[in-house]
This record gives structure tokens, C-alpha cells and sequence, in this order.
């Protein structure tokens, strides 16, 4: 990224203190020490007087921002040297409302909030004062003792100002923070409401970016002078700062993007970002007004690379051919983005031009709602564009009212995520992220978390399975009527999603290691095979240095480090292409090759998550093998002997941790498959649950009353009573639907251990521990147990078995009844 | 006029004319006339000279005062170029750095890209010989 700079030295005849950007971002507003107030286009540099004579030498502007996307802001505040601030009317010039705000020194800054409700002045007396939108004074917020240079306000209305060496944060109904920042009078601040740092610059030659809290996050070496100003861009990825003959651009991490060298400029005493993030104003000591205009911006994607020349000029390579095209817009470009074979460019007009990769001669041309953040973001057959979703064809699927009540400023692509049916966005409460499925135009639902969400990724296929980071780094993954799944990873710095797979990848434990999910869906399947499917990385080269992935394509995943350099690393091909045959084109056959082919137990475990969900049971069981679980290779055996289609597939419902769907599963066969599901419940020590199944019928009442009585009571069961419980048994077992019943045969067995055979009890416990999966009951009791050591001393493990669970029950049965409720 | 002229004399010279003053002194009049004459071309020549000579002091003077300053100048800048010459290595230095930095970003890049390279290069040589790991 580089900056292309102008100096106009024609504008002002003394000093220029200040300027800004009208909301609408074409045209640059300067107010210099000749008592003007100009105005210049940002494009073709006219320039025309708004104020010609301000009677007081103005100090800082601020525009007050607009409050709704079709509404333009046009109220200007300025303040004086004289002590006073002027709110006038932007385009005209108009003074509305003077306010002598100081009456010993000048008032030298001056801000509106977010949402244009509340104007912040800093005096040189060192106050801090908070008026209306009208000019009334609400409260002086402090009295510092030193003049205020620096003021800025966060998202919740928090506002940050300097004095003297020092920066303060006042927040409403919290502790006023306060940190020494610099070492000398820090001169300017800024806070980004997108990504929430703070950056500020002093007279001792650093700049310095912090996080919301005052931690610091970067430093930058002493420059040649003091850092008169700093400005974020609007979208926070990058902010400029202003010195002696100097202009940088850096990114939010601080690594510099640019150094230009402004030849006789003298001081950067103002910077300022048009609303689009392409343009930059300043305001110089030797009257010039800095025009620059953002260029060489890059992206790759594959093989091809893309340059945006200047404001206008795009230049495409294609290294694979060494063919290099160029492409010539009537209008600025706002944003380009390049993903799944298509090229996207924002235009100012507004349009957005649609490029196929393959025939870059024919673009779909669109017309965009006029917006004031343009993001892009791409999925395979979607993209978004002024937050409407069009299909590549250029025909739109969705538009912005699916967003209602979001206020879009403030999102980025960390925060906004899209795919082929699904768009997500993080609500303005930043803890809750809305789905939108983009066909049917309408919300399907909302995903409420704790803490503040910081990043979400959506993934391909399985289209509304969420993964998000949040403030503490934990990544959860999300599915719609499911679980929200904990992934085993702390200090998550950063995600995406492949965009051929449903793999997703995170840099873990402050940049130390990458792990890379193959099948995260597969916490749904089975959560025992989590870690089967992922691989983990050491990352040395990241570490502590809060890397952001910047791109997961096919196998390339690129991170960018905290001092700008790309990091690229690959991670396995093979399971994108067992997703492509599985999921794509169902040959399991040919699946089952490449997994014998490759023989990396990973694969396995992710052909077994795929088979198990897709009920190929002949590939789970050959999987399963291959991955060595031999209790869950038990079970699958078992249910391939399952006849029903039903049973089984309640089975399979059991073992994937839904209790609901296999109780469902059950109760709506036909004929209602009813002492099942009650067999199910009780051996789930849901009593609540089995005798409200079996409330009609005062058989099965009986039964749930003696099976609890079994697990549940000190004493054991009388002969008579375990003749009666056989005898219902049998009675239920010879109904023509229940027709494989020997698994409960088996579990009786089990409970009399020792008349048995040792390897048909082995594979019984094998079976029902899977079955039971969804109580964690099994687990606390077994903590430790591989199947295949069960062989020894099995009697003896019944007959524990059969103590410690009845010393456990009455806890487990509680945690089980909790389990299911929530 | 009513006073009658006793000490004039009033003469005829050679050629007849009539003479107030007598021959000797009509004479040195003329001569002293015609070296008057002759003095007042010389200090006008003089003058001419002197002014000449005024102005070309001046255009020395000037070149040499701007001569001067410009010296003052050269001294100051030579004062000064230590100094500058430190800024300006700063400034360099500044530069350096974060020229160093980006080479070491690119160096960071092209390392990782080596290895996925070479990693890529392992895989198709495994595809390529077909041989079971």
C-alpha cells in the first residue's frame, strides 16, 4: 500500500490548522490562520471559499456524522483561538450557534460522538467540557491542568482525551482510566470504533497504539520530529500519521505500509480519512493542503494477483500465463475482492463490476445502493456488496432490510460472514451474531453468547455451522438446533474457514501453535473424534506476534504477523479431496482408497465422521477400524445387525449425543416404537422422562418403577420382583416391533456378568457404552477404560460396574435429568 | 547714467573697434575667460569621472557584500554541516530500518513459501512414484 501525495500551496495564504472530510467523502474542508474556511475536491482539486472571513482563527473541525445511511450530515463544529466554537452549517457556511466555551485560552479541540448526539471540547486551560448537539453544556468532564490536544470518543460513548503525558478514558458508570502514554505531551489520539485501538502521538517522536483497556500494543522507533497527528481510516485497518516533511501510513498492528516524504510541507498539524478509506487530507504548517490518494493496494488469489494502480486503474496478472491486464474505471474503486474464481470490484458511481477470472473482457456491471462503508465479501456462488447479497450473475438475492436494526458502521470482515445460503453478522450488542438465510431474505436465527464476539467464519458446506472467537479467545462452533461446541483450544488469535472444505484452522495459544479442524462438524457426530480430525502445528515464527489469517485457500493457509510480514504454511490436501468425493460426489469406494492410499489416521477418523452422519455404515465400520476405536467399531457392528430402520436410526441418534431426535425417532415410528423409548430413558436414569412415557400403560409404569428401584435404592431387588421385571420384559420383547430385542437381552446379561460368556459381555459393554454416549455417566464411571483391555478380569468389572453405580446414581441420575433439560 | 564716466577711457583698437578697456587688459580678460573656460570643462570631466568611479565602487560594494553574505552562508552551512550531516544520517538510518524491516518481512514470506514448496514438491514426488508410504 503506498500513498500518492499532492500539496496544494495556492489554497490558504497563512498556516493551515485543520481539516475534514464532508460525510458524503468527496471534497476536503482546510481552515488556515488567513481567517478562512476552503473547500477542495478530492478529485479534479477545485477549490472554492465556504467561510471568508471566520473572525477568530480556528483551531480543529469536526463533522458531525450522519445518523442514518440515507441522511447526510451537513453540520460543521469549529473551534477558535478566541476560546469560542461555532457550529455551522457545512455547505453554506452558515454560523448557526457560537458558544464561548473557554475564557482563559483557546479551545484547541473539539469532537462529535459517534452518533452525533454530544460534542467534546479540550481547552488550553486543560478542561474537558461535554455540550449538546444544540451547544448547551451538559457537564466539564475534567480539569486537567494541562491543554488538551488530543480527543476522541469509543463505542459506548467512553472519551478519551490527552494531557500533558498523559491519556485518559472517561467512561460512563465505570472508573475513569488513566495511563501515561508518552514520554513528553502527547499531541494527537485517535480511536477506531471498528477495531476498538487506540492510537496516540507525542512529542516524543513515538506513536503508539493501545487496546481499549490502555494495554500497549505497539511502539513505534523515534521518528526524525514529533508526531503532530494521527488519523485512523474508517475501516481500521491502517492509520496515518502526520510529521515534519513526513507522512506514514501504517497498519493497525504499526508495521509502516508507506513513508512519504512531503518536500517543504513543514508539520502535519491535521490528518483526515474520507469516508471510503481512499483518500487522505492534511493540513500543513507551510500553508500547503495534502491531497493523497491511496494506491497500490494488492491481493492474490491462486494465481493471480491484483494491483490497484491508483484510484482508478486496476492491473490483474495472471502469473501461471504471464499475462498482465489492466482495467480502467470511470470511478474511484472503492474495494476489490478476489476469491472463488471471480473478480469484484466497488465502484464509487456506485457499481459494482463483476469479473470472471477465466474472461476478464466482460464484466456484469451492477448498480449499489449508495453506502458509506463498502465491504465485499465473496462465497462461491454469492457475494456482498453494499450490504445486498447478488449472485455472479448480477442478480440480487438479498437486501439490506434482512439487516434491519443493524447498524452496519463498525463491521468488518471479522465480524461478517457469508456463504453460499447464510449470511451472518454480528449485532451492534457484539455479543449476539444473526443468521440470515439469503434466499428466503429472512433471519434464522440468533446466536446469543456471554462474552463479546470478536470474529466469526461461516463454513461452505455445511452452511449454517457458525465458528466464533470471543474476547477471552475461546472458539465455539455453532450449529443451527444444536449445541454451541467449546473446541478444546485457548488464546485464539485468529480463524478462518477453507474455502474448498469445511476445514477450519486457528492460530491457538497467542500465536504458538495452528490447528487445523478437518470435519469440525464432527462435535455433533461424536466429540471423541474432535482430536482424531484436527492437526496441530508449533508455530514459532507466529509467536506473540498476533497473527491474523488473512486467507485459507485450498491448502495454503497465509497468516499475517504483527510486523507485517505473510507467513504462508500448508496444511494436508487429501481430506479436501475426501470432502469432494464424499461430499460431492458420494463414492465411497473411492473414498475408502484414498484413505488406504494416505493411511494417516486423520483421514480415517474424518471418513468415519462423514460415513457415521450419512449413515454408510459399511464405511464407518472400516473406518472405525482403521482409527482403532473398538468400542465404537462394536456398535456399528451392532447396528448393522439392527433390522428396523427406525431403531437404528434412534441408535444413531443416541450415539451422535441427541437424545431428543432418537426419543423423537421412536415415539413418531409407526407403530410407536413406546417401550423402547422408555428402555432408552431408564437407561439414561431419566426416570421423570420413562414414567411419563409409560404413564398409560400400567405394565411399563411397573417396569420403570422396578428398573429404578434397581439403580436407584439401597436394596436390591427380590427374587419376585426380578421374575416380574423378566416377565414384562419378555411380554414386551415378543411384540412383533420389537423385533431386535437382544441388545436388551444383552444389557440384562451384562447386569448378571458372570453366567456369561466374557467376549459377548466385552462387546455388549462396548456397544452400550456408545449407546449410552450421551450421558457423560459412563465416562466418570469408566474414566479410563479402553475396551480392548476389558478382556481380563471381566466378571469382576460387572460386578464394580454394578457397585459403582450405585454408589453414583442418584448424582448422575440428576446430572443426566439437567443434561437433558438444558 | 548721470554720472559721468571720469576713469573710463574709451580707445579704438587696430582693427578700428571701439574698446572700453584698454589693449592689455581686454587681453588677459580673454584670456581669462578662455581658461575659465577650460576649467570648468575639466571639472565637469572630473565630476563625470568621479560619479564613474562612484559607480563602479558600488557595484563592487554590492558584490561584495552579496559576496559576503554568501560567505557568512558557506560558514554557516559549514558550521551547521556536522549537524546535518547527523540528521541526514538519521534520517538514513530511519530508512534503513524500515527498509530492513520489509526485508525481513519478505524474507519471513519467502521462507515459509519455500516450504510449502518443498512441501508440495515431497507430495508429488510420493504421488509420482506410487509407491505406498
Amino acid at each position: 500500500m503506498r500513498v500518492s501525495c499532492r500539496l496544494l500551496r495556492e489554497q490558504h495564504k497563512e498556516l493551515v490548522t485543520s481539516c475534514a472530510w464532508t460525510p458524503s467523502g468527496d471534497e476536503l474542508l482546510t481552515s488556515a490562520d488567513d481567517q478562512t474556511i476552503k473547500r477542495v475536491h478530492g478529485d479534479d482539486l477545485t477549490t472554492e471559499t465556504v467561510v471568508g472571513d471566520t473572525d477568530g482563527f480556528v483551531t480543529k473541525m469536526s463533522w458531525c456524522p450522519s445518523l442514518n445511511e440515507k441522511q447526510t450530515s451537513d453540520t460543521l463544529a469549529v473551534c477558535c483561538s478566541d476560546g469560542s466554537f461555532r457550529i455551522l452549517h457545512g455547505s453554506t457556511g452558515r454560523e448557526e450557534k457560537r458558544v464561548q466555551s473557554y475564557n482563559t485560552g483557546a479551545a484547541i479541540s473539539i469532537q462529535w460522538n459517534l452518533d452525533g448526539s454530544a460534542l467534546a471540547t479540550g481547552g488550553e486551560d486543560g478542561t474537558v467540557k461535554i455540550w449538546s448537539r444544540v451547544g448547551m453544556l451538559r457537564n466539564t468532564v475534567a480539569t486537567t491542568g494541562f491543554p488538551v490536544y488530543g480527543l476522541c470518543w469509543g463505542r459506548q460513548d467512553e472519551l478519551l482525551f490527552s494531557a500533558g503525558k498523559m491519556l485518559t478514558i472517561e467512561q460512563r458508570e465505570r472508573k475513569r482510566m488513566q495511563w501515561k502514554a508518552h514520554d513528553a505531551t502527547v499531541l494527537a489520539v485517535d480511536w477506531n470504533p471498528v477495531n476498538n485501538l487506540i492510537v496516540s502521538g507525542g512529542e516524543d517522536r513515538r506513536y503508539r497504539v493501545w487496546d481499549a483497556f490502555g494495554r500497549q500494543l505497539f511502539q513505534s522507533q523515534p521518528m526524525e520530529h514529533v508526531v503532530t497527528s494521527i488519523s485512523w481510516s474508517p475501516n481500521g485497518s491502517a492509520f496515518a500519521v502526520g510529521s515534519y516533511d513526513v507522512l506514514k501510513i501504517c497498519d493497525k498492528t504499526g508495521w509502516t505500509h508507506a513513508r512519504e516524504d512531503l518536500r517543504h510541507a513543514g508539520s502535519v498539524l491535521s490528518l483526515a480519512w474520507s469516508q471510503d478509506g481512499t483518500m487522505l487530507g492534511g493540513a500543513c504548517a507551510s500553508r500547503a493542503v495534502l491531497v493523497a490518494q491511496v494506491a497500490n493496494r494488492s491481493l492474490e488469489w491462486k494465481h493471480f494477483h491484483v494491483v490497484l494502480k491508483d484510484a482508478k486503474q486496476i492491473e490483474v496478472q495472471n502469473t501461471l500465463e504471464d499475462t498482465t491486464e489492466s482495467i480502467v474505471f470511470r470511478d474511484r474503486v472503492l474495494d476489490v475482492s478476489m476469491e472463488f474464481g471471480f473478480l469484484v470490484v466497488h465502484c464509487a458511481t456506485p457499481q459494482v463490476h463483476i469479473y470472471a477470472l477465466s474472461n476478464l473482457g466482460t464484466p456484469q456491471i451492477v448498480d449499489v445502493p449508495h453506502t458509506r462503508s463498502a465491504l465485499l465479501l465473496q462465497s462461491s456462488k454469492t457475494f456482498l456488496a453494499a450490504w445486498t447479497v447478488f449472485t455472479y450473475e448480477g442478480r440480487r438475492v438479498c437486501g439490506p432490510q434482512a439487516l434491519n436494526g443493524i447498524v452496519v458502521q463498525g463491521l468488518d470482515r471479522s465480524t461478517v460472514a457469508l456463504n453460499d445460503k447464510v449470511l451472518a453478522i454480528l449485532e451492534n450488542n457484539r455479543t449476539s451474531v444473526r443468521l440470515v438465510d439469503t434466499a428466503r431474505q429472512q433471519a434464522i436465527g440468533v446466536i446469543q453468547h456471554k462474552l463479546e464476539i470478536v470474529q466469526i467464519a461461516l463454513c461452505k458446506h455445511e452452511t449454517d455451522m457458525l465458528a466464533f472467537v470471543d474476547r477471552n479467545g475461546d472458539l465455539f462452533v455453532h450449529c443451527n438446533g444444536r449445541k454451541t461446541f467449546k473446541l478444546p483450544v485457548t488464546m485464539v488469535q485468529s480463524i478462518a474457514v477453507n474455502d474448498e472444505s469445511d476445514a477450519l484452522v486457528a492460530c491457538t495459544d497467542g500465536g504458538n501453535k495452528m490447528v487445523v479442524w478437518y470435519y469440525p462438524q464432527i462435535v455433533w457426530i461424536d466429540p471423541d473424534l474432535l482430536a482424531d480430525t484436527s492437526t496441530e502445528e508449533e508455530t514459532p515464527v507466529l509467536a506473540a506476534k498476533q497473527p491474523q489469517i488473512v486467507s485459507f485457500t485450498e491448502t495454503l493457509v497465509t497468516v499475517r504477523t504483527q510486523n507485517g510480514s505473510l507467513v504462508t504454511s500448508s496444511v494436508s490436501r487429501y481430506p479436501s479431496l475426501l470432502h469432494k468425493l464424499v461430499a460431492e460426489e458420494r463414492k465411497w469406494e473411492d473414498a475408502i482408497r484414498l484413505c488406504r492410499f494416505v493411511n494417516q489416521k486423520f483421514l480415517w477418523a474424518i471418513l468415519a465422521g462423514m460415513a457415521i452422519k450419512m449413515t454408510h455404515l459399511d464405511t464407518a465400520e472400516i473406518a472405525l477400524a482403521a482409527t482403532e476405536h473398538v468400542a465404537k467399531l462394536n456398535f456399528i457392528l451392532y447396528l448393522k445387525e439392527v433390522e428396523s430402520e427406525k431403531v437404528r436410526m434412534a441408535e444413531l441418534a443416541l450415539y451422535r449425543r441427541d437424545l431428543a431426535s432418537a426419543e423423537q425417532i421412536l415415539l413418531h415410528a409407526n407403530p410407536p416404537l413406546l417401550y423402547r423409548a422408555i428402555k432408552m430413558n431408564a437407561r439414561l436414569f431419566r426416570w421423570e422422562r420413562a414414567k411419563e412415557l409409560a404413564a398409560r400403560d400400567p405394565q411399563l409404569a411397573k417396569l420403570v418403577q422396578l428398573y429404578e428401584k434397581r439403580w436407584t435404592s439401597q436394596e436390591a431387588l427380590t427374587d419376585e420382583e426380578t421374575k416380574e421385571l423378566k416377565a414384562i420384559k419378555v411380554q414386551y420383547s415378543e411384540k412383533p416391533q420389537d423385533d431386535d430385542d437382544d441388545d436388551d437381552d444383552d444389557e440384562d446379561q451384562d447386569e448378571e456378568g458372570d453366567k456369561e460368556d466374557s467376549d459377548k459381555v466385552e462387546r455388549a459393554r462396548g456397544r452400550e457404552e456408545d449407546a449410552r454416549g450421551s450421558s457423560k455417566k459412563h465416562s466418570a464411571r469408566q474414566p479410563h477404560r479402553d475396551p480392548g483391555e476389558q478382556k481380563a478380569g471381566d466378571a469382576d468389572d460387572s460386578a464394580d460396574l454394578e457397585e459403582e453405580a450405585d454408589e453414583e446414581d442418584g448424582r448422575e441420575a440428576s446430572a443426566t435429568v439437567m443434561e437433558a433439560k438444558s | 547714467m548721470g554720472e559721468p564716466l571720469a576713469d573710463v577711457t574709451v580707445s579704438f583698437d587696430d582693427a578700428a573697434n571701439i574698446r572700453v578697456f584698454d589693449h592689455e587688459k581686454f587681453e588677459n580678460t580673454g584670456e581669462l575667460r578662455d581658461e575659465c573656460r577650460d576649467f570648468a570643462s575639466k571639472v565637469g570631466d572630473f565630476t563625470e569621472n568621479v560619479q564613474t568611479f562612484v559607480q563602479v565602487l558600488d557595484a563592487q560594494a554590492k558584490i561584495i557584500e552579496k559576496e559576503k553574505l554568501r560567505a557568512i552562508g558557506q560558514r554557516n552551512l559549514v558550521d551547521a554541516e556536522i549537524e546535518t550531516r547527523k540528521q541526514k544520517q538519521r534520517q538514513r538510518m530511519l530508512l534503513l530500518q524500515e527498509r530492513e524491516a520489509e526485508l525481513e518481512r519478505l524474507e519471513t514470506q519467502l521462507n515459509s513459501l519455500a516450504k510449502v514448496e518443498a512441501d508440495q514438491l515431497a507430495l508429488i514426488e510420493k504421488l509420482s512414484n506410487n509407491e505406498l508410504n
